[in-house]
């Protein structure tokens, strides 16, 4: 299973969790500290008036047009930011930017860093293992983010 | 409502609105009393349930608008300057 398959995977599920907004932010960070990169983005589909989710990563491309999935989507986003605002300090934002959370993972320590647009006619997230999880040299950047992630390629064929 | 903020108070939203806006007049926001039988159309979908519960009360053309919109003249309003 690739963690684009993974990913879209979390929002088709209805957790038991009390609160699913806060199980979905959260298993997609835990999902992004232990693969190295994967995007999710809602928008219009091909008829341009269904919204479309989609997830991918750099061997594949899955989507769904399910409502709930496509209804909650925003709302993690959201969420994402306020949580990185509890977490890191960082300015809140709902509407997009770059954040960045400290995970542990089955190998480890992870930094995961979040680069999402959140805005009415289009919305992406993008998650990236970073490449020097949790050492020193991420830790002296604490206000801001210390290391550059390797931007996800979207694969091509569609599902 | 008596639930969390979890994604932003009504107050962040209403700063970076009128940031965006800055010929506006400055940010406000705008209390509605909605009642409960409005409520539970979103509280009867488990999606917008969902986002309920995070802080995020959202209407949209497929739970919940039309019965809004029909109620929505009636509806006791609140401005509150920040």
């Amino acid at each position: 299973m690739t963690s684009s398959t993974r990913a879209l995977d979390l929002f088709l599920r209805r957790s038991t969790d009390t609160n699913r907004i806060d199980w979905l932010a959260n298993q997609l960070l835990a999902l992004a500290a232990e693969s190295q990169s994967f995007s999710l983005r809602l928008g219009p589909g091909e008829d341009g008036i269904a919204w479309v989710l989609e997830a991918f990563d750099a061997d594949q491309l899955v989507s769904t047009r399910e409502p709930g999935p496509v209804r909650v989507f925003r709302t993690v986003l959201a969420r994402l930011a306020k949580l990185a605002e509890q977490e890191t300090g960082a300015a809140f934002n709902p509407y997009g930017g770059k954040l960045w959370f400290d995970r542990t993972s089955p190998t480890g320590p992870a930094r995961v860093i979040v680069d999402f647009i959140n805005a009415g006619d289009g919305c992406s997230l993008t998650m990236t293992r970073s490449a020097c999880p949790g050492n020193t040299l991420c830790d002296e950047g604490r206000g801001g983010i210390a290391c550059a992630p390797t931007p996800v390629t979207p694969a091509t064929p569609r599902s | 409502m008596d639930r969390p903020f979890g994604v932003g108070t009504p107050e962040q939203y209403a700063r970076l609105k009128a940031a965006n806006f800055p010929a506006e007049g400055g940010p406000a926001v705008l209390e509605v009393e909605v009642p409960v039988n409005i409520i539970a159309v979103l509280e009867s979908d488990p999606d917008a349930r969902d986002s309920m519960d995070s802080g995020d009360t959202l209407f949209d053309p497929s739970v919940g608008i039309r019965e809004l919109l029909t109620a929505w003249p009636t509806l006791g309003k609140r401005i509150i300057r920040l």
